[in-house]
């Protein structure tokens, strides 16, 4: 059937099932991934006709609901790390102001979308690189292993241990960051993650990440997880819990901080693609529970590598009409 | 000195009684914006006295839009910095009874079309740039949207009661229209020369829930953020809670 709703702010129609299809592809991804599917949605929602400004702010509205949706399944699960999604979130909200300044500061030079455009990539690229790589590694060690019936660990390193092998280099730079890590004060336990650490690793990592968010205007949830999964050494439930916690406050601040000044907040788009995603989420957090690590890694790896690809196309090809409309018509 | 000649040539027809007045009606003459609009159709129907050719205007009020630019860096396009077309109308549709080349020669003497909007308009960019190639796209990119047309031929007169001659015509209104005050305007034309102009307002407005929603974000943004939050919060846990009993 084809019925479409009128999106109040955004101004402008659009077929219901393409919101509630949307929203439950990205819900899945967020319950299996601790994402918060931003990166992946807002392009979308730009691409079917919403202004990039009410894309934004509704999507991060609409991702409030599916992490609640989520962090309530993993909090079951004893998945949340409540101790480390504190300090994270600490640390990404000063990232994340530190960041608006320094978009700020490019956009008065005139470099800002050069920037935000080839760091995104970038970031995309070398993130979704690293995890397919690994998550290959790890599989290909994992059915040798199976074959010769041996343990996997002895495969894992044969394949490390190949010249230029990305994964070995991952490797060096953990061990020289667990041995800056022990070298740093105010260590304390982080229980559900299973791990010590001084409170400045992730607070700084939390820093980071939030700055990077900031800069491409984004949640970071997909900047996050891999980090606290190869640089935290956290489980991979845990991660997921974790993340969508932290994701959560996040969108709760930009949701409120968009409806406030600038008036760009679809509650209608936001509660059909919600109505979507928390769905979705549920769906994710059940695939999730019977998903390998390394399955895992190479599925998150693909998306990650998929929507670098979009933006390099995109980047790289001339677009039909040279203008686009700003904000919303209504 | 010409062009005074023209300035009383044409007052004069303008205002000389019209033995037959031509008439325009429009509906609907309000369209209402509620959830389940997907755009409309605006229905036009009169008659005119019977040696007449027909243009029928469609406007909105002319207002500054904005608008990204995109441009070639290196090998990569990208936004590079905005354009303000001042008091250009936001809706902007023209059908007409004769063939293109007549209607082109109907507009200039009135002062319509999208040449005139060209001469008319003042654009501002930054940063500076061609304003006739930002023109070209602009006009690209809203007949795409459904929100420019020049449509010659589309009025076809049929013969109407005593000296009159009626027509009826749709014009497509996109869903994405901004709701605000438009207007019809008929001219009728002999010889190429206008010698009637018939106005009949209509508006788009929004209703029901669209126009609460609307209100409340533009009137109240701290209040419409934390219903946006708790009700997503909300939503989040309930359907987390259901599965949890599935």
């Amino acid at each position: 059937m084809d019925l479409s709703l009128y999106l109040p702010i955004a101004g402008t129609s659009v077929n219901l099932w393409l919101l509630l299809t949307l929203g439950a592809g990205v819900g899945v991804l967020s319950g299996l991934f601790g994402v918060g599917g931003g990166f992946l949605l807002t392009p979308l929602l730009i691409m079917i006709g919403i202004p990039p400004t009410i894309a934004a702010a509704s999507d991060a509205n609409q991702i409030v609901a599916a992490s609640a949706s989520g962090v309530y399944a993993h909090w079951r699960l004893k998945n949340v790390d409540l101790r480390m999604a504190a300090v994270l979130i600490v640390g990404g909200g000063a990232g994340g102001t530190a960041g608006v300044q320094l978009i700020k500061a490019l956009r008065a030079v005139g470099s800002a979308d050069l920037v935000i455009h080839i760091s995104y990539v970038l970031m995309l690229a070398s993130v979704g690189g690293i995890m397919f790589v690994d998550g290959f590694v790890g599989l290909r060690a994992g059915t040798a292993a199976k074959a010769a019936g041996r343990p996997r660990e002895e495969f894992r390193i044969t394949w490390a241990e190949r010249p230029l092998a990305l994964v070995n280099r991952m490797a060096r730079v953990a061990s020289w960051f667990s041995g800056l890590n022990r070298a740093l004060p105010w260590r304390i336990r982080f229980e559900t993650a299973g791990t010590t650490m001084s409170v400045l690793v992730p607070l700084s990592l939390g820093i980071l990440v939030g700055m990077l968010a900031a800069i491409m205007g984004v949640g970071g949830g997909f900047i996050m997880v891999p980090t606290m999964l190869y640089v935290l050494k956290m489980p991979m439930p845990v991660v997921v819990g974790t993340s969508l916690l932290q994701v959560m406050f996040t969108c709760i601040n930009v949701t409120l901080l968009h409806a406030y000044t600038n008036h760009t907040v679809d509650f209608v788009l936001a509660l059909m693609l919600l109505a979507g995603s928390t769905l979705g989420t549920q769906a994710g957090v059940r695939i999730g529970r019977r998903l390998g690590a390394e399955q895992f890694k190479m599925f998150l790896a693909a998306i990650v590598l998929l929507v670098m690809g979009i933006m390099l196309i995109e980047l790289l090809s001339e677009p039909p009409v040279l203008l686009s409309v700003r904000g919303g018509r209504g | 000195m010409t062009g005074r000649v023209w300035v009383w040539l044409l007052t004069t027809l303008l205002s000389a009684p019209c033995a037959a007045e031509p008439s325009l009606q429009l509906s609907p003459s309000r369209v209402d914006v509620d959830l389940f609009f997907r755009g409309a159709r605006l229905v036009a129907t009169g008659a005119v006295p019977k040696d007449c050719r027909v243009v029928l205007k469609l406007d909105g009020e002319p207002r500054a839009v904005a608008y990204r630019k995109k441009e070639r860096r290196g090998p990569l396009w990208m936004s590079t910095g905005r354009v303000v077309f001042d008091s250009l109308p936001g809706l902007y549709a023209i059908a007409a009874s004769s063939d293109s080349s007549d209607v082109a020669r109907q507009l200039e003497a009135i002062g319509e079309g999208v040449d005139a909007l060209r001469q008319r308009v003042a654009i501002e960019q930054s940063p500076p740039g061609d304003d006739g190639f930002v023109f070209n796209e602009f006009l690209r990119l809203e007949t795409q949207r459904g929100f420019y047309a020049v449509r010659p031929e589309s009025i076809e007169l049929s013969d109407g009661e005593g000296a009159f001659d009626v027509f009826r015509t749709e014009f497509p209104i996109p869903a994405a229209v901004r709701p605000g005050t438009y207007r019809a305007t008929l001219y009728c034309f002999r010889e190429h020369l206008p010698v009637s102009e018939t106005v009949r307002m209509f508006s788009v407005e929004k209703t029901g829930i669209v126009r609460v929603i609307s209100n409340v974000a533009f009137r109240n943004g701290g209040l419409y953020g934390v219903v946006s939050v708790v009700v997503a919060l909300a939503a989040g846990l309930v359907v987390g809670v259901i599965f949890r009993k599935l």
